[in-house]
């Protein structure tokens, strides 16, 4: 229990006392689950179950009587499959390399640190991986060079003080001496591979990364543009709305609408030529922006269950038409398709093009913004 | 008891949130498992002890077609409940 405690408040990087918590947690956790269900599954480890054992009878051996054993439950153990895979590949020997592996690593940081007591530290760190390499080699053979008698010295001194696994490998490596060329060659590949790989991946994250920004800039900068534009069209639009109407006041005081104008198709030159700088104030009422009634063909108080298409159809003769009753009376309208009884509706008279359903403009018209008004209350 | 209702009820028990106990599950059963591997045994207190079980090879027979089949030697965990697992499993659910 201590060394677990213990174990685990390495491992997980928490106080020994959390450790403690939650062992007491989990096998209190651990019983209840067992008493609620008799199954408990720890992933990663195995299922603990609890199995009835029925009563039996028996005999007493000294005595000779026969007695009844009750029955009781008892809890068992499942190993989990992927633990049982774990364990089996452990015990193949495919350890040794991978232990080989870590004491070359042992041995390039021992090397490091007599190449620093003696003196010259340019010269080893830039021919560590060589050294390393070549000593490993050398370290089975008996014929030696000086410096060798040393680090297996010291690597014993250190084995001895670092982890408790270590005096376990060396015995275990040491006779296996006759494979040991190939290890070698394997621990050559081992090395150059991860040396390959590890400046690779960052480079492979870090150019994805970048990619990623790119994109997420263009299509910044294309949202942006969008939205540039269409809100340049909007002001633009309502600029001439507003230029056009004081001047239509002037010329043609009774009618505010400049449609009505243009519907009259007047003779005189004057007039053809206030026509023609009008003409480009039509497509106004083809904007998606919302058009300003100012004459009213009559008012509608809202029956029960009425909609704005009922409405538009009753007036107009069209029910399409509805959109424009919508955008005349936005002050009232919080959305296109609630509509209270006994809401006072003001019908706008509607401009010829306008009313005509079959022009195709007015049609697209008519589409787009019932489109927009049922989306935007959706 | 899944390992979700296990993470859920420690969770609330130890005070923990439930990433950390997800953490501290997982570090336990990898102690647990690297220890019986290196063919230790652990003992959890008020709780039991698991060890490792040798298994020896043994042929068996199909008793419906006479077929002998090897089944390799290997090791098992096993787990022993201690007195106080017993009582506990034993008393409340009667």
């Amino acid at each position: 229990m201590v060394s677990l405690r213990r174990a685990l408040s390495a491992r997980g990087r928490v106080s020994e006392k959390v450790a403690d918590d939650f062992l007491n947690a989990l096998t209190e956790s651990i019983q209840e689950g067992l008493k609620a269900d008799g199954n408990v599954t720890i992933s990663g480890l195995g299922t603990f179950k609890l199995q009835d054992m029925p009563a039996r009878e028996s005999v007493n051996v000294t005595t000779g009587e026969r007695i009844t054993i009750e029955g009781y439950k008892k809890v068992v153990f499942t190993q989990g499959a992927a633990r049982a895979k774990a364990a089996k590949q452990t015990e193949e020997p495919i350890d040794p390399i991978k232990k080989l592996g870590e004491q070359a690593e042992e041995i390039k940081d021992i090397l490091s640190e007599i190449s620093a007591i003696s003196g010259d530290n340019s010269l080893a760190e830039s021919s560590l991986p060589e050294n390393s390499l070549s000593d490993s080699s050398h370290r089975t053979t008996p014929p030696q060079p000086p410096i060798n008698g040393v680090e297996t010295c010291r690597q014993a001194g250190l084995s001895d003080n670092g982890e408790g696994k270590e005096p376990e490998n060396e015995p275990t490596i040491e006779p296996a001496s006759t494979e040991q060329p190939q290890h070698d060659v394997k621990e050559e590949e081992k090395k150059e591979n991860g040396e390959t790989k590890k400046p690779f991946n960052p480079w492979l994250t870090g150019l994805i990364t970048i990619g990623v920004f790119a994109m997420l800039l263009v299509i910044a900068f294309f949202v942006l543009r969008h939205s540039i534009i269409h809100w340049a069209e909007n002001m633009r639009s309502n600029l001439e709305q507003r230029v056009n109407k004081p001047e239509q006041s002037t010329v043609v005081p009774k009618k505010t609408a400049d449609f009505s104008a243009e519907a009259e198709k007047v003779s005189s030159t004057e007039n053809t030529e206030q026509a023609e700088t009008r003409t480009p104030t039509k497509p106004n009422y083809y904007n998606d922006a919302e058009r300003k009634f100012t004459e009213w063909q009559a008012t509608e108080i809202v029956g029960q269950d009425s909609r704005l298409a009922w409405v538009a159809k009753k007036h107009y003769g069209e029910k399409e038409l509805w959109v424009f009753i919508y955008e005349a009376n936005r002050d009232k309208l919080n959305a296109a398709d609630y509509v209270l009884p006994g809401m006072e509706l003001r019908i706008p008279k509607l401009p010829a093009e306008l009313r005509d359903v079959n022009n195709p403009q007015t049609k697209a018209l008519l589409e787009r913004l019932s489109k927009k008004y049922l989306q935007v209350n959706n | 008891m899944t390992n979700k209702e296990l993470i859920q009820s420690v969770s609330q028990k130890a005070a923990l949130t439930k990433q950390a106990t997800e953490k501290l599950l997982e570090a336990t059963a990898q102690i647990i498992a690297e220890t019986l591997n290196e063919g230790g045994d652990v003992k959890i207190q008020h709780f039991g002890s698991l060890e490792v079980r040798d298994h020896q090879a043994r042929t068996i027979t199909n008793p419906r077609n006479g077929k002998k089949t090897e089944i390799p030697a290997k090791q098992v965990w096993t787990f022993k409940a201690n007195a106080r697992l017993k009582q506990v499993v034993n008393e409340k659910s009667k």
